[in-house]
């Protein structure tokens, strides 16, 4: 007989675990008979309808129920505006501010296309989200949901994608606003049908598209770097149907096949010609004008003030990149529960993706000094494939009525071939004034790819060592292997050790902890954790019916520490909340939490000037050009605190007062000597009021006041500062009805 | 066989006995007790086989003499579907709660009938996976159901606040109840705009579970999430960005909020870049140029570097 503690080690070995279970399972599975549970439905009547309340708004055989808020804001607002539009936006005028229907048949068999409808809308009118839902169902023939979203997307922080021009710079034309100015509006349609949901054999379909256009700004490298603006134009069309059948009670399975149809009609065209050459034609030096850079030149300007024709420059350009991808997919699902004690469920999907960028045209005009060229034209085509094989299964065995065993495997592959080939005719030329020389052509295919298998198998227990608490062993390992055209090939083998337990000494009481730890023998990037311990604490206490608490404790740990790398991070997040409800009058609820995100990796670089202090990198850095290092120190905590009070002294008058505040005071020594805290020092405040008194009891009046605060800390840059003050009012009335 | 690889086989197949063996000491002997806890009331034994006959059904008008309070309204939620089962002789009260006939020749003895706020989470999961398991195999396994985070914790058949879903309460209020960290994340100066109502948590998570860390979901194109909005982002590129692909999204960004710009994880891009493209004896990410001079217009990496998810015709994603 083996000792207890070879039993162990054998069963440390994953393939001898799996082969156990295995065993285990084959075995049980010979010895029990699937009960499936046949229970007859007792004879009775169909429940009758209940009759309308006299409230009831009886129209067309359903009981209706509906409102409306229509009403403004009336916004103001000091300070940037770009950053108010970026993190508020909200404006002035009139607005659908929220709006309902609900329809429900009074007799369902006599209610011809549907027994219930609902439907929600807000935001009509101007505001930066417009949402509507709308669901109806019929009974045991359909069941339909669908929703409708737009959301104007503005984002203007100056410091993201900000050269900082130096101001020593002669002249000095700061970049005032960010170069990657976003402006787009992006309207998402959902829509799913269920036919038959009860049935044994039913259907379901869906669509959904998601648009996303505007203008924003962008830029290009050619010798300088221009301003575009970017028309973007890009969407998504999904079809998906798919059939599920029922074959026992317990057990279901299905087929879906989804199409994603993905269309990209984003251009781009040159803005910025703020300048011009000796001869009139407006001309554009980009965004990095700086004399202390000799960017986009060592002298841009003549000594009219006109712009130097042998300096880098753009007096146009233009690109199109069109592209088509279809993603169609099968799936295979199944689920059952029909062996007792044993559940599974599991899926198998095939995708086989094209995408095609057909006719890419890019036209540079103006000067690209470095290589001396005028003019460069780019036409091409690219096409990219994508396999996708995925496989997941899981399963739980209630071995006992406390002790449960579960079995996840996930297998994900892909693989993506792509190529392109694009040619470029280059007319030479040394300055803007003169025509383009001659034109020299060359055409350059290219063939990429990138793989990736993942094989990843979780085991766990649950043991309930009784109705109070629950406690969880569990092991996961992965296997990734990652594969490139360049041959690069990376495998990633992580073990997981998972624990978990809950504790529920009362229906009121709640706490449950988690601890994961891994270890990867390698990693694709240098802050891609090799080890890594997550632990989480949630309690929830119901101490009274009107008092709760709950917290949760999450913190995160994970390293990269090998040579020349010594990645360090971690996630560390307290927080707790109270909601007191001591009667229907009042209520208060409180919240905190505490966050200190902070990272250390080693960053190689280098800088003229040097900011002071700066060490000297290690030889590998030295050997590439790259002498300075940083250790990337990056440590951001940030506070929140909101409390809110609602107060209802009447029934017909509603009060509701609170105020909340994201704090952040973090530290990242700069690499560039004009590099500034930006949000890394902020404080963002969002104090809020609401008043609403019933006139009757259809028609309620509304107010509210929202104020929104943003500030940074010192110094700005040489940007705008981006602090911004706001108020919104918000006048309504709302009908029911 | 060589001795050896007998002992050895033999070791191994004694080992399974005995485990199988073993099995039957953690069975309790005597018949299960749906709801046996000291703080709670026990109710009747739930043997399916032996109390599912026709006679205990009692039907919802008698429930109703009772239990008004919970029928009005009641046809307008979606389990009053149940009554259309069977043939339209279905039940719908004691279709949850179980058959009611010792319930009601009791006098309405509360113990006699099961009641989802006195029962475990785990037997409420039961009761309504006996349905709903279609729609939600993965939940046993996820992190809800391994905590005992039950049904009831979120859903309300009776009182709803919100119809969709019949939800104690909206999103996200009742995901902030026990999801105290995500609260904060949700109220920094960038964020996905959730408190505002555009976007849901089951937007990007299924709390039911999924295959997916996180109980994520998947786009329909078998992509992070992420991308069934942003879809820019999807690909597939000729030049990848490839710990997009292989690492995901949170490689880069925060996905709740952010106190830095476009949900960053860090305030500076460039500091964010050169984490990854530093020289390095074992990594395949290639290092910055040596005339990247930090300290001018090279610091903002993106200027250039502008088509940083992927790019069909730059192999350093200018365009």
């Amino acid at each position: 007989m083996m000792s207890a503690f070879s039993s162990i080690s054998l069963l440390l070995n994953p393939r001898r675990v799996a082969l156990l279970i295995s065993a285990i399972a084959i075995t049980t599975a010979l010895v029990t008979i699937p009960a499936i549970a046949q229970t007859s439905a007792p004879k009775s009547s169909q429940d009758p309808p209940p009759p309308p309340s006299p409230g009831d708004n009886i129209r067309y055989g359903y009981a209706i129920h509906q409102s409306i808020d229509l009403g403004g804001h009336i916004a103001s607002y000091s300070g940037n505006d770009a950053m108010y539009d970026t993190l508020v936006n909200f404006q002035s005028g009139p607005r659908i501010l929220d709006q309902s229907m609900e329809m429900i048949a009074v007799d369902p068999a006599h209610a011809p296309l549907f027994d219930t409808l609902s439907t929600t809308s807000f935001g009509y009118g101007g505001d930066p989200y417009n949402v509507t839902f709308l669901n109806f169902s019929k009974g045991r023939i359909y069941d339909f949901h669908s929703s409708f979203r737009r959301n104007r997307q503005y984002f203007a922080d100056d410091l993201l994608a900000n050269p900082l021009i130096p101001p020593t710079s002669t002249p000095f034309v700061p970049i005032l606003d960010t170069p990657h100015l976003y402006n787009t509006v992006r309207r998402m349609t959902d829509t799913s049908l269920t036919v038959a949901p009860l049935s044994v054999v039913s259907a379901h379909f869906g669509y959904f598209q998601n648009v996303n256009q505007g203008p924003t700004n962008s830029t290009i490298h050619v010798g300088a770097e221009a301003l575009l603006t970017q028309y973007w134009r890009v969407s998504t069309d999904v079809w998906n149907g798919g059939i599920t059948w029922k074959p026992l009670r317990g057990t279901s399975v299905g087929f879906d096949e989804f199409i994603t149809h993905f269309k990209g009609n984003t251009h781009w065209q040159l803005t910025g010609l703020d300048y011009q050459l000796s001869n009139g034609t407006p001309v554009s030096l980009g965004i990095d004008l700086s004399s202390v850079w000799a960017s986009p030149c060592a002298a841009p300007f003549t000594p009219n003030g006109t712009v130097n024709p042998t300096c880098n420059g753009f007096l146009s350009y233009t690109r199109y990149a069109p592209t088509r991808t279809l993603f169609p997919s099968e799936q295979f699902h199944f689920q059952s529960t029909s062996i007792r004690h044993f559940t599974m469920n599991g899926r198998v999907l095939y995708m086989g993706t094209t995408s095609h960028l057909t006719n890419f045209n890019e036209n540079f005009n103006g000067l690209d000094a470095r290589v001396g060229n005028r003019v460069e034209d780019v036409t091409g085509s690219a096409n990219a494939r994508r396999i996708n094989v995925n496989a997941d299964y899981g399963a739980t065995w209630q071995v006992t009525p406390k002790v449960a065993f579960n079995d996840i495997f996930d297998f994900w592959y892909f693989r993506q071939p792509a190529t392109n080939v694009f040619t470029e005719t280059d007319y030479a030329g040394t300055s803007m004034l003169q025509p383009p020389g001659a034109a020299t052509t060359t055409t350059t295919p290219d063939y990429q790819a990138l793989n990736q298998k993942t094989k990843r198998n979780t085991f766990f227990v649950n043991w309930d060592v009784n109705p109070f608490a629950r406690l969880t062993l569990g092991y996961r390992y992965s296997s990734r292997i990652i594969t490139d055209a360049g041959g690069d090939f990376i495998p990633i083998h992580e073990n997981w050790s998972l624990f978990g337990i809950v504790f529920r000494p009362t229906p009121q009481l709640r706490a449950n902890f988690n601890f994961d730890w891994m270890y990867a023998d390698n990693s694709f990037t240098r802050i891609s954790p090799r080890q890594l311990q997550h632990y989480v604490l949630r309690t929830s206490y119901k101490a009274k019916t009107w008092l709760n608490f709950s917290g949760t404790i999450n913190i995160l740990e994970d390293r990269d520490n090998i040579q020349t790398v010594n990645h360090l991070a971690h996630n560390r997040d307290f927080s707790f909340s109270t909601v007191i409800v001591p009667s229907e009058k009042w209520s208060i609820d409180l919240s905190y939490s505490y966050d200190d995100v902070f990272s250390t990796t080693l960053e190689c670089y280098t800088a003229t000037p040097v900011v002071e202090g700066t060490p000297q990198g290690p030889p590998v850095c030295q050997q590439a050009g790259l002498p300075l290092q940083s250790n990337g120190y990056y440590n951001q905590p940030t506070q929140y605190g909101s409390i809110g009070f609602v107060f209802t002294p009447v029934k017909k008058f509603h009060a509701v007062a609170g105020y909340r505040m994201s704090d952040t005071d973090g530290q990242a020594p700069p690499i560039n000597i004009r590099q500034v805290p930006g949000s890394l020092q902020s404080q963002y405040q969002t104090p809020y009021g609401t008043l609403a008194y019933d006139l009757t009891p259809n028609w309620t009046w509304k107010a509210n006041y929202d104020y929104y605060s943003y500030g940074e800390g010192t110094p700005i840059g040489p940007t705008l500062p981006r602090s911004f003050r706001g108020n919104v009012y918000t006048l309504g009335v709302r009908y029911a009805f | 066989m060589k001795p050896s690889h007998w002992g050895a086989w033999m070791r191994r197949a004694l080992l399974c006995v005995t485990l199988i063996a073993v099995l039957p000491g953690f069975w309790k002997t005597g018949r299960v007790n749906a709801a046996a806890t000291s703080q709670q009331a026990v109710n009747a034994p739930q043997n399916a086989a032996a109390a599912a006959t026709t006679s205990n059904y009692v039907g919802a008008e008698t429930c109703a003499t009772c239990h008004q309070d919970q029928v009005k309204g009641f046809e307008g939620n979606p389990h009053a579907k149940l009554a259309l089962e069977h043939g339209g002789k279905g039940v719908t009260c004691e279709g949850c709660h179980g058959p009611g006939k010792a319930h009601v020749d009791s006098g309405g003895d509360a113990t006699k009938i099961f009641r989802f706020t006195t029962a475990t989470p785990k037997q409420v999961a039961e009761r309504c996976l006996t349905c709903h398991v279609g729609d939600h195999p993965n939940f046993e396994r996820t992190a809800h159901g391994d905590a005992l985070v039950g049904c009831t914790s979120c859903h309300s058949v009776h009182k709803p606040e919100a119809q969709t879903a019949l939800l104690k309460a909206s999103q996200p209020t009742l995901c902030y109840q026990c999801h105290t960290d995500i609260k904060a994340a949700f109220a920094e100066p960038f964020h996905h705009r959730v408190d505002e109502g555009l976007i849901k948590c089951t937007d990007c998570h299924d709390p039911h579970g999924t295959f997916q860390p996180q109980m994520l979901q998947l786009s329909a194109t078998q992509d992070a999430i992420c991308t069934k909005c942003h879809i820019d982002t999807v690909g597939p590129w000729v030049y990848e960005h490839p710990p997009i692909k292989t690492e995901g999204c949170t490689m880069c960004h925060f996905p709740h909020g952010s106190t830095n710009p476009r949900l960053l994880t860090r305030n500076n891009v460039n500091s964010l870049c050169l984490q990854c493209h530093s020289p390095s004896m074992n990594f395949t990410a290639p290092g910055t140029p040596s005339f990247h001079n930090q300290a001018n217009q090279y610091q903002a990496c993106t200027i250039c570097h502008v088509q940083i998810h992927g790019s069909n015709a730059s192999s350093i994603f200018f365009k």
